[in-house]
């Protein structure tokens, strides 16, 4: 009996962070949210930020959905890869990105309002 | 008076030494002692075997103590050292051995030491499914679009660490609560096309 294609299929690791991001105050939580902050920085100076969710996903090219805390349905699948080089579809309604995952860098999604501030989604190198 | 004339020490006289050495059965050695009780012969010879004795004994024993036995057992192990079995034979016996007189824990070490081995293997190639998709150095943003109809357009940024930075710009210029700027870009057109520009739109890029 033939095995099931996905059983081939390659996975490509992703650690997705969801993190709320408020102008007004003054925590960074956790502090390694300091060099987000500095990215952001150049266009909001957010004050605050705060991790809601750290999940490593495992990627194929079956969407993964990932829900957010505002309702937003988030969707992230492989769309191919080439020389070991993957090309990751990421949906956060409305928008649709695609990137090509790399060693180094983080993909920042900005996934609407919540809860009288931003949402962030964070892309980065599997941990 | 001779063996021939009487037959108890014709029939003792071979038990004697026997006797002297301490060879003889409990049972044998009352009947020696009953008999050298009534013979004076036997008795007198059994005297001359328990002197002999004793002599030859005090004859060994001083022999030993003139003898050095300082360095006794290093010369018969250095005798042994030049018979040593080859590595393979030794090794043989040796596995043999364990197998044998520890195989219980010989086995248990045999099937530790192959799912450690398994484990391992697993751990490798879970490590390398990990990195699947990562030859680039850098993260590559390739496309962003928005949906058909959607009152915001994406604004991209990317900055000097390498990190790619996706904003959602109201249509009317402003950006969604606490992200305010005067950016004002329609959905899906050509990104701005210099490349020291802060911020693109989106679309292909």
């Amino acid at each position: 009996m033939a095995l099931p294609a996905l059983a081939d299929e390659p996975k490509v690791a992703v650690q997705a962070e969801v993190v709320h991001a408020l102008v007004a105050g003054n925590t960074i939580d956790p502090p390694t949210l300091k060099a987000m902050q500095e990215a952001l920085g150049k266009k909001v100076k957010y004050g605050s930020l705060k991790r809601l969710s750290d999940a490593k996903l495992n990627l194929t090219s079956q969407p993964t959905p990932l829900k957010l805390p505002n309702g937003v349905d988030a969707s992230f699948a492989v769309e191919g890869i080439k020389d070991d080089v993957a090309t990751i579809r990421v949906k956060v309604p409305p928008a649709d990105a695609t990137y090509k995952l790399g060693k180094k860098g983080s993909l920042y999604v900005q996934a609407g309002a919540h809860e009288g501030g931003d949402l962030w989604l964070v892309l980065s190198p599997a941990k | 008076m001779s063996n021939q004339d009487n037959p108890a020490r014709k029939k003792f006289e071979p038990m004697l030494s026997p006797f002297v050495d301490g060879e003889l059965t409990p049972e044998e050695r009352q009947q020696v002692e009953q008999h050298l009780a009534a013979n004076k012969e036997s008795a007198m010879q059994v005297a001359d075997f328990r002197a002999a004795s004793g002599l030859m004994r005090l004859t060994f024993e001083q022999q030993a103590d003139a003898e050095d036995w300082k360095d006794f057992s290093n010369e018969v192990l250095a005798k042994l050292t030049p018979d040593k079995p080859p590595l393979f034979e030794r090794l043989k016996a040796s596995l043999a051995e364990m197998f044998t007189y520890q195989r219980g824990a010989f086995v248990g070490a045999m099937v530790t030491a192959a799912l450690l081995v398994t484990v391992g293997s697993m751990a490798f190639l879970l490590g390398s499914s990990q990195s699947t998709g990562y030859a680039n150095e850098q993260l590559k943003l390739q496309t962003v679009k928005v949906d058909q109809g959607a009152h915001v357009a994406p604004v991209v940024m990317e900055t000097e660490t390498g990190d790619a930075i996706i904003w959602m710009v109201n249509d009317s210029g402003a950006e969604p609560d606490a992200a305010k700027n005067d950016e004002k870009k329609k959905n899906d057109e050509e990104l701005d096309p210099d490349p020291d520009a802060p911020s693109k739109k989106a679309g292909d890029l």
